[in-house]
């Protein structure tokens, strides 16, 4: 079997996705953990500590219900703004089924403009 | 940054685990890299390798063998049922047992 031909094959498969420079990650925390403050700035170290390994780390945003309890879209995701797509993609290779707290965390490449309008529902 | 002692908590993340390189699709890693389809498939390349070499298929030697049939010839007067020819009648039967299907 001519293992780089399927490693070729692969390739192509994993690049049909358009990459971008910001990560969503799904799947890792619960609105729970969020609502307790503690867990969320520990969440928050952990996602800039594993996070910053794959290149430069410009923004982790993790959307949380407000003091009002108001709905928010997005709560329950983590986003990742890097410097690059390579960086993204990084990530994106590594975290991709890798658990968070126990939880098998789903990423996927977050479309950039919605991003920076704080549009966090796509 | 303030709270270095507290630095050293374990983070949520579980540890990388090494993904496989490559996946290869289900079929292949079940006939593939099963030990006995290897041993057979290296067998079967050696039978086709000594086929297509036309030498001698019988390495028994002279007083060993069984005695050879009457000559049956061919109507252009070529005595067809030599022994190499009859070596290649043989495996057949190996032919078949080696013959791996593989999915479309």
């Amino acid at each position: 079997v001519d293992l780089n031909l399927f490693g070729a094959g692969m390739a192509s498969v994993a690049t049909t996705e358009i990459p971008t420079k910001v990560l969503c990650l799904t799947e890792a925390i619960s609105a729970d953990q969020l609502s307790d403050d503690e867990e969320y700035v520990e969440i928050l170290e952990d996602m800039k500590d594993e996070c910053s390994k794959f290149g430069t780390l410009i923004n982790v945003v993790i959307p949380r219900l407000n003091q009002d309890g108001e709905e928010i879209s997005g709560v329950g995701k983590v986003f990742l703004e890097y410097s690059d797509t390579g960086s993204c993609a990084n990530a994106k290779n590594v975290l991709g089924g890798r658990k968070f707290g126990g939880n098998i965390v789903n990423a996927y490449y977050y479309p950039e403009d919605k991003y920076y309008n704080r549009d966090y529902s796509a | 940054e303030s709270g270095s002692g507290k630095r050293k908590r374990k983070s949520r993340w579980a540890d990388e685990e090494p993904k496989p390189v490559v996946q290869l699709p289900d079929f292949m890693g079940g006939i593939e890299f099963d030990p006995e389809i290897q041993a057979l498939n290296s067998r079967l390349l050696e039978i086709s390798r000594m086929l297509s070499s036309g030498l001698p298929l019988d390495d028994r030697p002279e007083g060993a063998r069984s005695p050879s049939p009457e000559p049956v010839y061919d109507n252009m007067g070529i005595r067809i049922n030599t022994r190499e020819f009859r070596a290649r009648e043989r495996p057949p039967k190996l032919h078949k047992k080696l013959y791996i299907p593989m999915k479309e």
